[in-house]
């Protein structure tokens, strides 16, 4: 999406760390690929450690250069993950519309992420997988690999009402989506959505891994009050096309 | 899924028997073989035939290379090679006697006493006669022979130690077997229930081949494929494997006295013809590539070392303790031969474990139909110490058959009866009532572990399907369902570890070279010898520890390439997890990854890995410091990093090599990598157990000030909490004094005011008060004189009133003697008027007297 739009005359442009956490096999590396590629895997290896991918984002204003980390989903490899989100800008939070357990991680995620990440760091909830809830959505009887039974072919495989989601995401002040990896539905908008909420004064240049952690105090707790407005804002304008 | 009964098992061995047979007879009649079989001598023979092979093979190998040809002959040949294959295998576990050093007088007694013995190597062994072997050589008990529950258990017991730890004194306790007695021979029982055993499943020895049966096996074959040797050698090896197979210590000996010569030269002299074979295993390139660049071996390291790796195979880690490192490195180096390396990886990790075969059928078929029959024996994790079970369990059973009845012995039913619930009861000392009870809670926790159980395949089976690079291959391969059942029964075997991602590549190589039932006993050597365990329990520490001593590991080897990688966030972690978590099998091509194995199985896991990485590292360095960009150099790391080594010119021999993975792995493999570089390469890089040692403290004492400082972190931070929740309490204090003050002071404003008007009040009344006071003090005057003017006044008119009254005293008195005189004159009146009446009386009275 990022490379068809801006080859205009050079916008400012900066790189932002961006770290996918959630539960295994909610969709995380599906929907990097999808962003990074437009391009869906049915059966995805499992991810081992963390990936690492870059896209370009193009906004009005401004380039953003986001470096994804997409880490393993397993339990087990939790302690990997601070070393992901640290100094981290953005965070996407997955968890799977059609697995109500997913969503609990995805809070724990949240939760840890406001504990012990860099404090303006902006979070996205994403419920994935909205192909197989929509009645209309595409391509559902492929996907059977995740025990989706095939009979309910048109009726709803989902467990997470949009509402519960939604109520939660704005409660705690995040961006929230459902997206569909498979079809590339929002995922785009997601990440738009992120470069948007992330405030100009967090933006470094392309590359500043040492200046990165001493810029966030200063301005911090504005930056963050700023985050949060902006971050309800385009939650609220999204709303239009999400639902 | 379901696990393959040991039926299905059987026959497949049965395939790759005769195909392995098939192989190794190519190209050469079989016949003569045979009668040469009758020669007790079988020494003599060999070396004859070590002879002739030399003499020949030189002619024939271009005929054994092609393999259009081979498989012509393997069809034509294939009963009559699949006839003696199952002989010599019903052979090997006899306790035989070796012949070389034996005179013939004692070999004949040899032959005497072991007369059930020899004749299968002349015929296949008809049905009745194992069965009287049974009776007269030894009588164990019948319930041995039937698939008690407890067969895998017995029959457990002294195999792998005797296979394994301690061929040596094997070897001559066969030999005093052989010359002393029958009872000899009874009192090992599972010397003669092998052979008995054999002997009935002739067609599906499968469990009952020792590894180093199969190795004899495998070797003769790859020998006889690689140099072509006369048919006559094989009989040989057949015999040696009938007769040796439990002798291996003087069966190495005669290999390594007469055969080799002829071995190694021939080896020497084809080795360049690189396609060994392409096998039902999978062939790799094994040692093809060192032995051209080692050139015509030398005689203390022949290419492929096939002594080396019999008296591995034989001795177990003890002969790797013995062998130079040297020498096993560049064994190593060349690659495990393909044909063996599934045997040879279990006698480097010494994880061939019937009993644990057990258990993993048993696990896999948890939760499916086919779990009942097979309840009796659930996991022993669930009760034995996941690192201590097998031991345990291995006491147990040798325990069984020292005491030669089986099933009733205490020792055996006590220790069972924890682990085993569906042993005989008596001995459970609970009684009925127990025994009730623990039904019941058999059948509770049943229910509750078929639903673990179920959210546990779907787990796996998640990440199996086409989710892995070698699926195509595991796939075509047939084995996804052994992949699944690994999984499956480690996570059930193992409850502190359970499935964890990353297993299933781990596995995977191992599936490519020995069936499910070992890789999972390999598997389960691997988590706990060589310490992957720690790699996939919680938080995983090992991962943390290797990848600490990685980093700084790469820092001593290239300084520049560390700190450049640092300055560009690219932290091992990103990369290198991977490795250590998949033995390099995520993303690296399994030509590599197999290799990798065989020095992880040889040298350890840490140094094993550590050097892998270090030397990728080394090989890359030049590429790596050339990229800036954060993203192409973790996509480099992770995913070209093994592309240093491709093959770019492959010479046609290596081309063959790889062939099988070429076709097979659906072009999952496309390039031809040069493994023994790789190989030679991190053998080359020396890290010493000290600087790891060193490291792995460093890393503790890195963990342990972390954890310090996150401790203290947390401790500040709950301080920090504590202090801010008493700065708002004594702000919201403050806040209320102030409040307090500020009505204070509006109220002092307010005293203050009426302060104010209250004195102005006080001002005007004092000028009031003084007033007054001159008032009063001018009143009593006043008073005074008026006073004293009224009295005056008073007194005047006292005065004037006394004299008033005096006078009107003096005209009182004068009215009073006027009165006087008045009531004198009243009563001189009265008195006259009463005599005048008197008179008018008498008048009156005269008159009327008159």
């Amino acid at each position: 999406m990022a490379d068809s739009t801006g080859a205009a005359a050079p916008k400012p442009s900066s790189s932002v760390k961006l770290v996918l956490l959630g539960e295994a096999a909610v969709g995380k590396s599906s929907l990097v690929m999808r962003f990074v590629n437009n391009d869906f895997q049915e059966n995805k290896e499992p991810t081992i450690g963390a990936a690492f991918l870059t896209q370009k984002c193009n906004l009005p204003t401004r380039t953003i250069k986001f470096e994804i980390w997409d880490t393993a989903g397993q339990e087990r490899f939790a302690s990997l993950a601070p070393m992901y989100y640290r100094n981290a800008q953005a965070a996407l939070v997955v968890y799977d519309i059609t697995k109500a357990s997913s969503l609990t991680k995805a809070q724990h995620w949240v939760a840890e992420l406001q504990r012990q990440a860099s404090p303006g760091i902006v979070i996205a909830l994403v419920g994935n997988k909205l192909d197989l809830a929509n009645a209309g959505g595409a391509g559902e009887s492929e996907d059977d690999a995740d025990g989706v039974p095939d009979e309910e072919g048109d009726s709803d495989a989902r467990k997470v009402p949009t509402k519960t989601a939604k109520a939660y995401a704005d409660e705690e002040s995040l961006l929230f989506f459902e997206t569909s990896a498979k079809t590339g539905m929002n995922v785009a908008e997601v990440f738009t959505a992120i470069a948007n909420a992330i405030p100009e004064t967090q933006l470094k240049g392309p590359r500043g891994v040492g200046g990165q952690t001493t810029l966030g105090s200063g301005g911090q707790q504005q930056d963050a009050s700023r985050v949060n407005l902006a971050g309800a804002g385009t939650a609220g304008a999204k709303e239009g096309c999400a639902c | 899924m379901d696990p393959k009964t040991p039926g299905d098992n059987n026959s497949d061995r049965d395939e790759t028997l005769i195909f392995f047979n098939n192989r190794a007879r190519s190209g050469s009649p079989p016949l003569p073989a045979l009668p040469k079989r009758d020669s007790k001598d079988g020494e003599a023979v060999g070396d004859g035939e070590e002879e002739a092979a030399l003499g020949k093979s030189p002619l024939l190998t271009s005929h054994r290379i092609s393999v259009g040809s081979m498989d012509d002959v393997n069809l034509e040949e294939s009963p009559n090679s699949q006839k003696r294959r199952s002989r010599s295998l019903a052979q090997v576990p006899t306790p035989a006697q070796p012949p070389k050093p034996v005179p013939k007088d004692s070999f004949s007694s040899l032959q005497r006493g072991l007369s059930g013995i020899l004749p299968p190597v002349k015929f296949p062994p008809p049905p009745a006669a194992p069965e009287k072997t049974t009776t007269t050589v030894s009588p164990p008990p019948p319930a041995r022979k039937t698939a008690s529950p407890f067969s895998w258990f017995s029959r457990q017991s002294s195999e792998p130690k005797k296979t394994v730890t301690s061929p040596p004194s094997m070897a001559s306790h066969g030999r005093s077997n052989t010359t002393a007695s029958l009872a000899t021979i009874g009192s090992n029982q599972e010397l003669a229930l092998g052979k008995i055993d054999d002997v009935d499943e002739s067609h599906g020895p499968r469990q009952r081949n020792s590894l180093k049966d199969r190795f004899k096996f495998l070797r003769m074959q790859e020998e006889a494929g690689m140099a072509l040797v006369d048919d006559d050698h094989e009989p040989n090896g057949v015999q040696g494997g009938a007769l040796a197979g439990l002798i291996g210590r003087s069966a190495s000996v005669g290999f390594d006295g007469h055969a080799p010569p002829a071995a190694r030269r021939a080896s020497g002299t084809y080795f360049e013809k690189p396609m060994r074979q392409p096998s039902i295993n999978h062939n790799l390139a094994p040692g093809t590539a060192s032995g051209i660049s080692a050139g015509p071996a030398s005689e203390s390291a022949p290419p492929v070392d096939w002594d080396l790796w019999q008296s591995v195979v034989y001795e177990g880690p003890a002969a790797i303790a013995m062998t130079s490192s040297e020498e096993l490195n560049r064994a190593i180096a060349g690659g495990i031969p393909q044909a063996i390396r599934g045997v040879v990886w279990q006698v480097l990790a010494e994880s061939k474990n019937e009993a644990l075969e057990g258990v993993y059928r048993d696990l896999v078929a948890r939760g499916t139909d086919k779990e009942r029959p097979h309840m009796p024996i659930p996991t022993l994790s669930e009760t034995s110490a996941v690192n201590g079970g097998i031991k345990e369990k291995e006491s147990i059973a040798s325990s069984a058959s020292s005491i030669h009845s089986d099933h009733s012995t205490p020792a055996t039913s006590a220790n069972a009866s924890v682990s085993l619930p569906g042993s005989p009861p008596p001995q459970d000392g609970s009684g009925p009532e127990g025994m009730a009870k623990l039904a019941e809670e058999r059948k509770r926790r049943a229910k509750e572990e078929a639903a673990s159980i179920a959210k546990l395949e779907k787990t796996i089976k998640r990440d199996l399907g086409a989710r892995t690079s070698y699926s195509k291959y595991l796939m075509s391969a047939g084995l996804q369902d052994g992949l699944f059942g690994i999984c499956k029964a480690y996570a059930l075997y193992d409850d502190a570890v359970g499935y964890a991602q990353g297993m299933n590549f781990i596995a995977m190589p191992l599936l490519f070279n020995m069936p499910e039932e070992e890789a999972f006993t390999l598997f389960v050597q691997l988590m706990r010898k060589y310490n992957l365990r720690d790699l996939f329990t919680r938080d995983m520490p090992g991962l943390h520890l290797h990848l600490h001593q990685f980093s700084r590991l790469l820092e001593d080897f290239s300084p520049a390439l560390a700190s450049h990688l640092h300055r560009r966030g690219v932290s091992p972690q990103l990369y290198a997890t991977q490795w250590f978590l998949t033995l390099f099998a995520y993303r690296f091509p399994l030509q590599l990854v197999l290799r990798v194995y065989d020095l992880v199985l040889s040298e350890g896991l840490e140094s094993a890995v550590l050097k892998f990485g270090i030397a990728l590292m080394l090989k890359n360095e030049d590429a790596l410091m050339a990229m800036g960009d954060m993203a192409a150099l973790t996509t480099f790391l992770k995913e070209r990093l093994f592309d240093a080594y491709i093959d770019k010119a492959p010479s046609a021999s290596s081309l063959l090599d790889s062939g099988f993975f070429g076709s097979a792995a659906g072009g999952v493999d496309k390039e031809v990598y040069r493994a023994d570089v790789l190989v030679r390469d991190a053998c080359a890089i020396k890290i010493s157990q000290e600087t790891l040692r060193a490291y792995a403290a460093e890393w503790r004492e890195l963990n342990r000030v972390e954890k310090e400082r996150e401790a203290e972190l947390e401790g500040l931070r709950s301080s920090v909490a504590a202090l801010t929740a008493k700065v708002r309490h004594l702000e919201e204090e403050s806040e209320r004094h102030a409040r307090e003050h500020v009505g204070l002071a509006s109220e002092v404003v307010r005293t203050k005011i009426a302060n104010e008007s209250l004195s102005d009040e006080n001002e005007v009344l004092r000028t009031r008060v003084s007033e007054l006071e001159k008032i009063v003090e001018k009143q009593p005057e006043e008073v005074e004189s008026r006073l004293r003017e009224e009295m005056e006044g008073v007194m005047q008119r006292n005065i004037v009133v006394h004299n008033e009254n005096r006078a009107l005293e003096e005209q009182l008195g004068d009215m009073e003697r006027v009165l006087v005189e008045t009531k004198m004159d009243y009563a001189q009146l009265n008195a006259d008027h009463e005599t005048l009446k008197q008179k008018w009386n008498n008048i009156s009275a005269m008159l009327n007297s008159q």
